[in-house]
């Protein structure tokens, strides 16, 4: 058995039935809207026409790396107004074409096509007049090699997903591959964003929408590169007229994730498309969720506000909570642990719940159901709850404007204390607590619902400190062998990864042994505290074996590695930093030395900090009485740094792991 | 192989009772604890029951229950059949327990998903369903009961894998077999010992095997592949018919003469490809070059698309249908360079392989065994093993995958098993030598040279595909000097039958490790990461293996510039040589330098579980002789450039009272490039000292100059000397060379700078009555540390600037003078900011 996962989205938007009746009454014409494109030279943009400079190319100067090159790729989106005989009256038609240069052999892959498409019993989608052609040079003729109908195949994802798949035949290193197709929908409401920059880079990206003037369609360009919109009025031949965005970029580089990015796609050049309203004049106006005022007004008209007004289904057991606690923090864990405990996360996030009691005795729900019940339960402790509504991290931040209700993943709860504070609870991982909140939880821009102000915006990324601290004490021999006892405190975040990492072991044996390669130590006893607490203790005594040479003994200043290695490993860095939480991390090692050895050199120290207090290290070394002291801290209070800052960065880091890694010499008297 | 028949074991009036048919519960506490220590998951009980009605169809009936203990064994919560055009799914359902084995739940057939999306294939036959149902925290049970039917095909009777995955321990699995009375059929164990019980009621022989109380399994390091770890029982029906087709698996040859029969006329070539495989190989002489030439050919007008349609994905298009579309699955383009050899008169043969999974045993023939096509090409002095799918893999090349395994060679309506023959292991060579200059201020450059042979090649070539920016990255991660910067990377691939790949590199760095002092600390293992390996201390279960044997040799040669260091340390030589293979490791100190030298040679092969000990021990010696670590004393004179005194000049702890807090973000590359600028260029005509021109870019970072012009023979970075004045200002400060210094000052002026020299010359202005303009763009010209500005910059500057002075010497030093001058305009323009 294993584990299956796909990679298309679920979520279409699903109003809109109402609307269609209002339509239908309307009589109305249409005609295509005309595109013309300028062709250069070396370029051409028209389909089936590739020049001989494009098949000829070997590099894309601009990116001589590149496997692959997009010489355009162009989006048609209009409307047609087909009343009668279809269950939607308007029609989306989506024409796509591109046309791409494979450079190097990786770039063949580029020919294997899939297009996804929804097929429900109510709305539908089609492909059609899929064309594709690879084009080679042989012996100085242009050679086309079409793909046949016989060599499409159509698959079956789940209930309403399919996807349509084929190879391009004929396809090699120097090929330039050219296809397109037309997707027919009748999710007139939903238009797929314009995604103008990919893996490859693209010389010339352009896409034209047109949107029958009844639907108000607001327009949001984002991403590093820069896209290009025009707004015009189009078609005054019918009975209505089209608004039409032309949306161009040229030299769109390719786009590659790095390390320590929470989603790629919140840089990526795009065009954005949501529906703000539907207006007929005098026969009906409705608007969509475009702001924030407008998104709770929607959500508080939908099951969600239900929902948060649901009776607490665990009466029984909050009320043996507040009979029993008096204290607010400890009812709040409480609770938290009593939801947690019944219920588990079932991977799915949602601000949508359904059959909320049936899920709770199932004993698991998406992340809204569990936080419904958690809200639910601690509404009937007497707490005053309000849902803070996020995106976590791998699905992009949620937009300042034109938010929409469809695109929210997620909320959490934020309690009010009677002393004014506020904490925030959620309930999908049972390690969880107050202010613990999930790492992909943390980020910089979370909503709180019903506040339709611009101070709705609340920065999740530092509610409670993560914090490592060791504490070290021992003594060097004349080998060089650093015998003593250690006790380790992770807090919040960090205990909450200790948790796992130790429950990922077999046994608490082959956790320890983990400890000991790790660490290049031996350790005669070890012990760790409730794994049940938001704090975890590590108390260990070891052994460690120092490099000594002759009459020197070169002890490690740290006593234990202690982090050693730079996670910065990019020469350069072209996206922002986004770390998952901030932390701190400290320790303080005391060391006593041997009897007939004396201190011959110590680590200088050292306090600096970088990007405007983002991070901060400190250093010291003292000597009395015959024991060394090492006391160092790390913060890094920020977890956003722009790309502009990372050489700074990596410096304070180089420097940091520089000093981390030295050692003291000691030499026989 | 062992067959088995109607006439052993009766067992009088012993009736098989479907267990299935009363609930039971299945609480946590009830499973032993041998099985429950280490467990993600446990399979409590598992029956399979396959029902061969005869060679077209069969029933299977299964029941799973499977307990949680953890979020690890999650994944077996989850309900995946695969079907394919021949069967169906006929039955299902599922039942959720809590940790005490209460029933929570029914699944809902609703819950069950269905998918034909085939991934990374373009089409397939296969089907899925699946079922990922919602439970409650663990642990808790899950049991599925269903039923599939197959018509039409039965080639092989199901598997029975009784340990299904790693960390799962198995309380009671049990499979039977019914077969009409008399079947003949073949079973091969695995890692289990083929012992059933069996009895027959005169319609119907049934056999039945079990295992109960199984420990979990794991993956250990240096043990055999996860696919050959688990008990696995295969079975094969004397007889079968797939599809409408007659068979039997009695053994290789008999499969072997099924599969010719899908394999006959695939092969007819198109006459174009006739010609153009005439002309192709018209001035070859040779067979091999012919094969050359076709191999070529192949990779460059083909390319490998998964298609598993057809017999059980079992036929390969025909040779016409990869000619009109140029691409084709491993079988296909196997066949398709086949029939191009033919064609030419070259004899060559169709295989199959199993690769990723176990080798084809000799003793027992089974479809799942293969899982991949390739050629065997005879030619006068050798054998050549052809992997048609990678055209990027040099001819005759024997990748790792396929190298040790057995292959099914079909020869003349026939088949054998031939043996890939691996590599001898001292082949797979890696090479990386090194030349380090450790300058005095402890300023590192190298030059690196890494030759990798045979698979160790293979490993390589990731690389070559590489982007410069992950190049550089990843060379980064794979040195131990810290902040290392990498440059001029090369990369070459000799692409013979025993391929190798050279990559080359410079690397700088401002320190080769770590430092305290007066001395530095630095790995012996500076090119290559350590050995690290991670062996359990308490046990080990499963028998020693090493599949790839390799050689790899480190030479390294530190050089210090000017002798400024002795070595005060260095690790003690190790050299062992054992049945596993040999270490060495020695280093030795040279009057100026330090040579180390590292041989690790690994050698292929498996041994008992016993010898864990003997075999960690010389695991253990090397990563001990890896671990090395050599510290060197600088001898009296200047203190070390090292990292430490960088940061002790930025952010010096004077006292505990006050400390200087100052801000690397000023400092190092800082907001850089992209931060506001006063819009002052500076130009420095043929400036000849490396200090001077890192002294401009110190002044230009601190001052916010737009940009750098290095006219002339003016140095650029990057350069050491530039750097130990810059101190890393080169990296934020815009610069760029142009040779020619008239032509600098004619683009500025086009481009509406005024453009000042600061020169002492007739008509200058003092540099106190000189007052910038907001609205002006200004470049600042500088000249030669002797000569000043040529002439003939001077005669195309706006203007002149010249600083007052007052003492004996003709003027300023030429950095010094960047600094006074800039400052005013510093002063004057930041504002705009």
């Amino acid at each position: 058995m294993a584990l299956i996962s796909y990679v298309y989205n679920e979520n279409r938007p699903k109003y809109c039935i109402y609307l269609m009746k209002k339509l239908l009454p309307l009589v109305l014409l249409v005609s295509v809207a005309h595109v013309s494109f300028v062709s250069a030279q070396e370029f051409s943009r028209k389909f089936g026409k590739p020049t001989d400079h494009e098949l000829q190319m070997t590099n894309y100067e601009r990116d001589t790396s590149a496997v692959a090159v997009y010489l355009y790729e162009m989006t048609n989106v209009r409307y047609d107004y087909l009343p009668g005989i279809h269950t939607t009256p308007f029609k989306q038609f989506r024409n796509y074409s591109v046309k791409i240069k494979v450079l190097k052999p990786e770039g063949v892959s580029l020919a294997d096509v899939e297009i996804p498409y929804y097929f429900t019993s109510n709305s539908k989608e089609y492909v059609s007049g899929i064309t594709a052609v690879a084009y080679n040079k042989v012996n100085g003729k242009t050679v086309k090699t079409p793909v046949k109908s016989k060599e499409m195949f159509t698959e079956q994802l789940s209930d309403k997903r399919y996807v349509r798949k084929f190879s391009i035949p004929e396809v090699r290193v120097g090929t330039v591959i050219e296809y397109k197709y037309t997707v027919t929908s009748d999710f007139f409401w939903d238009i797929d964003p314009i995604r103008v920059q990919h893996e490859h880079p693209v010389i010339y990206s352009f896409a034209e929408v047109a949107t029958p003037q009844y639907f108000k369609f607001n327009v949001n360009a984002s991403g590093l590169h820069p896209v290009v919109i025009k707004t015009s009025r189009g078609n005054s031949n019918t009975a209505y007229y089209d608004d039409v965005r032309t949306c161009v970029a040229l030299d769109v580089p390719g786009l590659e994730d790095e390390p320590h990015v929470w989603n790629v796609d919140d840089f990526r050049a795009k065009v954005d498309f949501e529906l703000q309203a539907i207006d007929f004049p005098g026969v009906m106006y409705k608007s969509y969720a475009t702001t924030w005022q407008s998104v709770n007004e929607n959500l508080e008209k939908s099951d969600f506000s239900s929902n948060l007004k649901m009776s607490n289904p665990l009466k029984e057991e909050v009320a043996a909570i507040t009979a029993s606690e008096t204290d607010e923090s400890t009812r709040i864990r409480s609770i938290l642990r009593l939801v947690t405990s019944r219920m588990s996360w079932n991977g799915t996030y949602s601000i949508w719940g359904t059959g909320i009691r049936q899920k709770l005795r199932n004993g698991a729900g998406n992340s809204a159901e569990i936080n419904f019940v958690l809200n639910s339960a601690l509404r009937d402790a007497g707490f005053k709850t309000t849902p803070v509504l996020l995106n976590p991290h791998q699905y992009g931040r949620l937009p300042y404007g034109n938010p929409s209700m469809d695109n929210i993943r997620a909320f959490i709860i934020r309690v009010d204390l009677s002393n004014g504070r506020t904490v925030f609870v959620d309930g999908t991982n049972p390690d969880n607590d107050l202010n613990l909140i999930p790492s992909a939880y943390m980020v910089d821009r979370a909503r709180v619902y019903g506040d339709h102000s611009m101070d709705g915006w609340v920065d999740l990324t530092s509610l409670s400190p993560n914090t490592q601290s060791v504490i070290l004490n021992g003594s060097v021999d004349q080998d060089g062998k650093l015998t003593g006892n250690m006790s380790c405190m992770v807090q919040n975040t960090l205990a909450r990864m200790l948790k796992s990492s130790y429950r990922q072991f077999h046994s608490e044996d082959a956790y320890i042994e983990k400890l000991e390669t790790e660490n290049g130590m031996e350790i005669s006893s070890y012990e760790i505290s409730d794994l049940q607490e938001p704090i975890v203790t590590e108390r260990l005594e070891f052994s460690l074996k120092n490099d000594e040479s002759g009459e020197y003994i070169y002890l490690k200043a740290t006593g234990i590695p202690f982090m050693t290695k730079n996670i910065l490993t990019q020469q350069e860095r072209k996206l922002p930093i986004e770390f998952s939480y901030p932390a701190q991390y400290n320790l303080i090692a005391r060391i006593a030395i041997p009897e007939d050895y004396e201190i011959e050199e110590v680590p200088s120290p050292v306090r600096m900090s970088a990007c405007d207090n983002g991070v901060s290290y400190v250093y010291q070394i003292s000597v009395e009485n015959r024991i060394i002291t090492v006391n160092l801290q790390y913060s890094q209070d920020r977890v956003i740094f722009t790309q502009t800052e990372y050489p700074d960065l990596h410096t304070f880091w180089s420097l940091m792991i520089e000093k981390n890694n030295s050692s003291i010499i000691l030499k026989r008297t | 192989m062992s067959g088995y028949k109607k006439s052993i074991g009766f067992f009088f009036c012993m009736v098989v009772v479907p267990v299935i048919a009363m609930a039971q519960n299945y609480p946590v506490v009830s499973i032993p604890e041998e099985i429950r220590k280490g467990s993600d998951a446990v399979v409590r009980y598992s029956e399979t029951e396959f029902d061969y009605i005869s060679r077209t169809h069969a029933k299977q009936r299964n029941v799973l229950v499977i307990t949680v203990l953890g979020s690890a064994g999650e994944h077996m919560s989850v309900f995946a059949e695969h079907i394919d055009k021949f069967s169906s799914l006929s039955k299902f359902s599922g039942q959720i327990y809590d940790a005490d084995g209460r029933p929570v739940r029914k699944i809902k057939s609703s819950e069950l998903k269905y998918s034909d999306y085939s991934g990374s294939n373009l089409a397939d036959d296969y089907r899925t369903y699946y079922c990922t149902p919602s439970t409650p925290p663990p642990p808790y049970s899950v049991r599925y009961e269903w039923e599939t039917a197959t018509k039409n095909a039965v080639w092989a009777f199901p598997a029975f894998y009784p340990v299904p995955a790693m960390s799962v321990g198995v309380e009671k699995s049990l499979y039977r077999l019914k077969l009409p009375a008399g079947t003949r059929f073949y079973v091969k164990a695995y890692n289990l010992e083929d012992k059933c019980e069996n009895h027959s009621d005169g319609k119907k022989d049934i056999y039945e095997w079990k295992i109960e109380k199984h420990p979990p399994i794991f993956p250990e390091v240096f043990s055999k592949p996860r696919y050959e770890l688990p008990p696995a029982l295969f079975f094969s029906p004397e007889y079968f018919v797939y599809d409408g087709v007659e068979g039997s698996m009695r053994d290789w040859y008999a499969y072997a003469e099924w599969q010719w029969k899908l394999l006959e006329n695939r092969s007819v070539l198109p006459p174009p490809l006739k010609t153009h495989i005439a002309e192709l190989t018209r001035n070859a002489a040779t067979d091999m070059e012919k094969l050359r030439i076709l191999y070529d050919y192949l990779g460059e007008s083909t390319r490998y698309v998964s298609i598993q349609i057809g017999i059980g994905g079992f036929q390969p298009m025909s040779v016409t249908e990869v000619y009109k579309t140029k691409y084709g699955d491993c079988k296909a383009l196997t066949n398709y360079l086949h029939a191009m050899l033919k064609e030419c008169g070259i004899e060559s043969y169709y295989c199959e392989i199993g690769v990723d999974r176990r080798s084809i045993p000799p003793d027992f023939a089974h479809p799942a065994m293969s899982n991949h096509a390739l050629l065997m090409v005879p030619v006068k002095t050798d054998t050549l093993w052809v992997e048609c799918t990678n055209p990027e893999l040099p001819l005759g090349y024997r990748h790792s995958l396929i190298v040790g395994q057995n292959a099914l060679v079909y020869k003349d309506g026939s088949a054998e098993i031939i043996q890939v023959p691996p590599y001898p292991d001292t082949l797979n060579l890696s090479v990386r030598k090194a030349d380090v200059n450790l300058a005095p201020d402890g300023y590192v450059t190298a030059r690196v040279r890494a030759t990798d042979h045979l698979h160790k090649y293979a490993e390589s070539r990731h690389f070559g595909k590489m982007n410069a920016n992950d190049r550089i990255n990843f060379l980064r991660s794979e040195v131990n000097i810290p902040v290392a910067f990498i440059s001029n990377t090369g990369y070459r691939e000799v692409r013979e039958s025993h391929p190798y790949s050279v990559l080359e590199y410079d690397l700088e760095a401002t320190g080769i490790g770590s430092s305290t002092g007066s001395r530095m600390f630095f790995p012996a293992m500076l090119f290559r990461k350590p050995l690290s390996v991670k062996f359990s201390r308490t046990y080990r279960r499963s028998d020693i293996h090493v599949r790839e044997g390799h050689s790899t040799k480190d030479i390294t040669r530190v050089c210090f510039e000017g002798n400024h260091f002795v070595v005060e340390a260095v690790p003690a030589d190790v050299c062992v040589e054992s049945k596993y293979g040999s270490y060495s490791m020695s280093l030795r100190v040279v009057e100026d330098g330090i040579d180390i030298e590292r041989s690790f040679f690994l050698r292929s092969g498996t041994y008992d579980k016993s010898e864990i000990d003997e075999f960690r021990n010389f695991i253990d010696s090397v990563i001990s002789g890896d671990g090395g670590k050599i510290v060197l004393k600088k001898k009296q004179g200047s203190p070390l450039l090292l990292f430490k005194d960088i940061v002790t000049n930025f952010a010096p702890m004077k006292s505990s009272r006050k400390l200087l807090n100052e801000e690397l973000g000023r400092l190092a590359p800082a907001d850089a490039i992209n931060a506001d600028k006063i819009p002052v260029t500076v130009l420095l005509d043929n400036v000849r000292s490396m200090n001077n021109v890192g002294s401009f870019f110190r002044t230009c970072d601190a001052f916010g100059i737009e940009k750098l012009l290095l006219c002339g023979i003016t140095g650029t970075p990057p350069n050491r000397e530039i750097h130990k004045t810059a101190l890393g200002a080169e990296d934020s400060v815009v610069w760029e060379h142009i040779a020619d210094t008239v032509e600098a000052v004619e683009k500025l002026q086009r481009n509406g700078y005024t453009v000042i020299t600061v020169e002492q010359v007739e008509g200058a202005v003092m540099l106190q009555e000189f007052v910038p303009q907001a609205e002006s763009k200004y470049a600042l010209v500088f000249g030669n540390e002797v000569d000043g500005v040529a002439q003939s910059v001077v005669d195309r500057c706006d203007e002149a600037i010249e600083i007052p002075q007052a003492g004996s010497k003709h003027s300023l030093n030429v950095s010094v003078s960047g600094g006074v001058v800039l400052w005013p305009f510093f002063c004057a323009l930041r504002k705009l900011l």
